[in-house]
């Protein structure tokens, strides 16, 4: 403090949160975090091209972090992959395979510690658990599907919602590392919607065909909340729980074009628009928090092997402690 | 002479550092089958960044002919793939939907 008056003139002021309208540069003390905080100038929310994959597909499940990512699986046409790459935040490594190829199921975790269940075709329960080097298969779900959305780690995980032909399925089902368990159900049955959080603090977004109904999951039950701005159909999403995401992606057919390059940042209440990803793009993945997200892969061709980074920069930030 | 809104070109995503964080939010991107890239008109951090990339200008006429040249094969190859006794849902859940036609603005 006596360091930052006698070099600013000012002493650091306290605020019970973040100042209404900070000027850049500005310090201050938020006593309800009990953290330094400062502006870094306006708030820019933009996806960059991130590196490519070896393996161009759609329907990929993803896992991690936008700097350490696992993505795994996936299709195109009728050829079912079990290939996985592992990101380091330029570029794409090969690693072991899965046991079972197939598209469209759940991802929980992080790159060295991932999970992967459900999925198509045939519709299956497999659940398959990779330790940084292998996939083992481990106990299925109790209801195969695919197009679930999912939230976790590999060791408590969530997948809600799916596709159970010839019905949509809106069951959600709890992995405690062992097993699965059957708890309450979403609202709505959802199918190829955006996905992202823990077990005990998830959220489901859109949905084919073209759905904008947003549900928030709190451990034991589901809540209708606020809707996309723009109701859409396979796209993805990232985010640490039910009170940060991003929604980005998909087919909206009613918005020409109708291949979504559209991103939406929940805040817990409300859905904004923010700056659209670079390539528009469908059954894509994604992984990552609300301000570093990560889409891979996706459809139409030739975008298959090609993926984005969302940052935000500028804005108010915490200052790291000395 | 009709005003120009964006401007085309050619140029193969390489991957990261293609377009960094700051292009795509001062530029506004948007790309098409044929590695052709959307940027608006008479724009300066959109002319830096066509030559950033190696960019090939293309006319709207010329970038149309090459969206259509990717596009309408995979229509071809869509349109030929069936399965006897397949209906059109389960055919569109096989394959995806029919690639659409794109038609570029000027």
């Amino acid at each position: 403090m006596a360091e930052y008056a006698s070099e600013k003139g000012v002493k650091v002021q306290t605020v019970a949160g973040d100042p209404p309208a900070p000027f850049e540069g500005q310090v201050w003390y938020n006593s309800s975090t009990g953290s330094h905080r400062v502006n870094k100038g306006a708030l820019v929310s933009a996806w960059a091209t991130g590196g490519a994959l070896n393996t161009g597909r759609q329907k990929t499940a993803t896992a991690g972090t936008q700097t350490a990512a696992l993505t795994f699986g996936g299709n195109l046409g009728v050829t079912n992959y079990t290939q996985t790459e592992s990101y380091n935040g330029t570029s794409w490594t090969e690693v072991n395979d899965l046991g079972t190829g197939r598209y469209s199921g759940g991802a929980a975790g992080i790159s060295t510690a991932a999970l992967y269940f459900g999925g198509a075709y045939p519709f299956t329960g497999a659940t398959e658990s990779w330790n940084g080097t292998n996939w083992t298969e481990v106990n299925d779900l109790n209801t195969g599907r695919y197009g679930g959305g999912s939230a976790g780690t590999s060791t408590a995980a969530l997948y809600f919602g799916g596709d159970n032909p010839p019905d949509s399925d809106a069951s959600t089902e709890l992995w405690n590392g062992t097993n699965w368990t059957e708890v309450n159900n979403m609202t709505f049955g959802h199918i190829y919607f955006g996905s992202n959080g823990t077990q005990t603090s998830a959220l489901g977004y859109g949905g084919n065909p073209n759905y904008s109904q947003t549900e928030s999951w709190n451990g034991s039950n589901w809540t209708e909340v606020n809707d996309l701005n723009t109701a859409a159909g396979r796209q993805a999403g990232a985010g640490a729980d039910n009170t940060s995401a991003l929604a980005f992606g998909g087919i909206h057919p009613t918005v020409s074009p109708p291949i979504s390059a559209f991103t939406e940042s929940w805040n817990g209440t409300n859905w904004t628009e923010v700056n659209d990803m670079n390539t528009g793009r469908f059954y894509l993945s994604g992984t990552g928090i609300q301000t570093s997200a990560l889409a891979v892969g996706g459809s139409p061709a030739p975008i298959n092997s090609s993926t984005e980074e969302f940052s935000e920069t500028g804005g108010n930030q915490s200052v790291a402690s000395s | 002479m009709a005003h120009k809104t964006y401007q085309y070109c050619v140029a193969e995503n390489w991957g990261k550092g293609f377009i960094n964080s700051f292009e795509s939010a001062t530029i506004g991107f948007r790309s098409f089958p044929g590695n052709i890239w959307r940027v608006p008109a008479n724009n300066k951090d959109a002319n830096l960044w066509i030559n950033k990339v190696l960019g090939t200008p293309k006319t709207l006429v010329e970038a149309q002919a090459i969206v259509d040249a990717v596009i309408t094969p995979l229509q071809t190859t869509w349109d030929n793939d069936n399965v006897e006794g397949e209906t059109s849902e389960q055919k569109i859940e096989r394959l995806g939907a029919r690639p659409a036609d794109i038609t570029l603005e000027e």
